[in-house]
């Protein structure tokens, strides 16, 4: 029975330890970095594409 | 009984690997604050200029935010780091891989409705003039709901209704969503953001002399006109401002553009005639308390 508990508590201090590595570090990684940085050139594609030319072309075709 | 300290062993490798996978989630690009296209052209050399792509975002991770980018040159791919922006100020690092290859600072200035980008950049010790003109990014249904949700969690609004979320998404062009997105942008603090400054820049199209609109420009212009204050860009920004106030004075966004130029005092420092101009309207002594205890100067 005190080895059940004692197991269990080892698994509880892993687990929270392996959660705390987490928040502590507070920095993102390379590969979260990249991959954010995927999203925004993504973004910067679409939203390049969209600039309008509208006004210019009416202003050509007068 | 031998198998048992192996066992546990493994049992803990597993627990951690575990927990630290359930906590790993993709970081989420909270703002996109430049997402543009133009020039970097080498002032010594008229035949030395490349085609920009420009994108600057903010990403956030647990507690972690970070502002990073892109930076496409003749479709070279860089990676833009240690980025720091104030509102309509960038400045960073260039990366080529994993090796520093230049830095780059630009400056935001409005031509008309259209945001530019502008200022220099450093790559492999040549400096180059950039200009990037801003793209067009309007917020999505979803991101509408998201932010009208925030914002009616934190503030009582009359426009906040049950179930608006819902109504928002499926209607983002309904006025009382767009009101709400834009109550969000100025206060959370987010003009930051390009869409934000999107749907200002449209409303304000719109709306020239609402409270918000007529300091717009020139709180978006204002670094870029402290440091050339005696730009004929920036007395034509002031102007514009100056017109609309001396024909309506009462106007609360008057005294947002006295407090603008009153705080930031190198603005329109050599400009002196525009900036008199401005620090004559007759505004009421009730706004200019207003606008001195608003958390936010016509957008910001």
């Amino acid at each position: 029975m005190l080895r059940l508990i004692l197991i269990g508590l080892l698994l509880s201090v892993a687990f929270i330890s392996g959660c705390t590595q987490i928040s502590e570090t507070g920095t993102l990684t390379e590969s979260q970095l990249d991959e954010a940085t995927g999203t925004i050139e993504q973004e910067m594609e679409n939203a390049i594409d969209n600039i309008n030319l509208e006004e210019l072309e009416n202003l050509i075709i007068e | 009984m031998k198998l048992a300290i192996p066992l546990i062993v493994l049992s803990i490798m597993v627990v951690v690997v575990a927990a630290q996978s359930s906590l790993t989630a993709s970081p989420k690009v909270t703002a996109y604050v430049i997402l543009g296209k133009g020039i970097a052209a080498n002032p010594d050399d008229t035949m030395d200029f490349m085609i920009a792509k420009f994108g600057i975002g903010k990403v956030s991770y647990s507690t972690a935010e970070e502002v990073i980018g892109v930076l496409k040159l003749d479709e070279e791919l860089y990676r833009l780091r240690a980025v720091v922006i104030e509102e309509g100020h960038a400045t960073g690092s260039i990366y080529r891989n994993s090796s520093e290859a230049g830095s780059f600072d630009v400056y935001s200035v409005m031509k008309g409705d259209t945001e530019v980008w502008a200022g220099k950049m450093l790559l492999y010790e040549k400096t180059y003039n950039l200009y990037v003109i801003e793209g067009v990014r309007p917020v999505k249904a979803s991101e509408l709901r998201a932010r009208v949700v925030e914002y009616c969690t934190n503030n009582e609004d009359a426009n906040c209704r049950d179930r608006l979320q819902n109504y928002c998404e499926n209607n983002p062009d309904d006025s009382r969503c767009r009101a709400l997105f834009r109550a969000w942008c100025l206060r959370a603090d987010n003009m930051d953001d390009t869409r934000c400054r999107y749907e200002f820049r449209n409303w304000c199209n719109e709306n020239p002399r609402n409270e918000y609109c007529i300091p717009f420009a020139l709180n978006r212009s204002r670094l870029y006109c402290e440091e050339h204050s005696d730009s004929a860009l920036c007395e034509k920004i002031a102007t514009t401002a100056a017109d609309i106030c001396e024909e309506t004075p009462d106007n609360q966004g008057c005294a947002k553009v006295q407090q603008l130029v009153t705080r930031a005092q190198k603005l329109l420092q050599n400009a002196q005639a525009i900036k008199t101009r401005i620090m004559n309207i007759a505004v009421t002594a009730s706004l200019r308390v207003r606008a001195a205890t608003s958390a936010d100067v016509g957008g910001s």
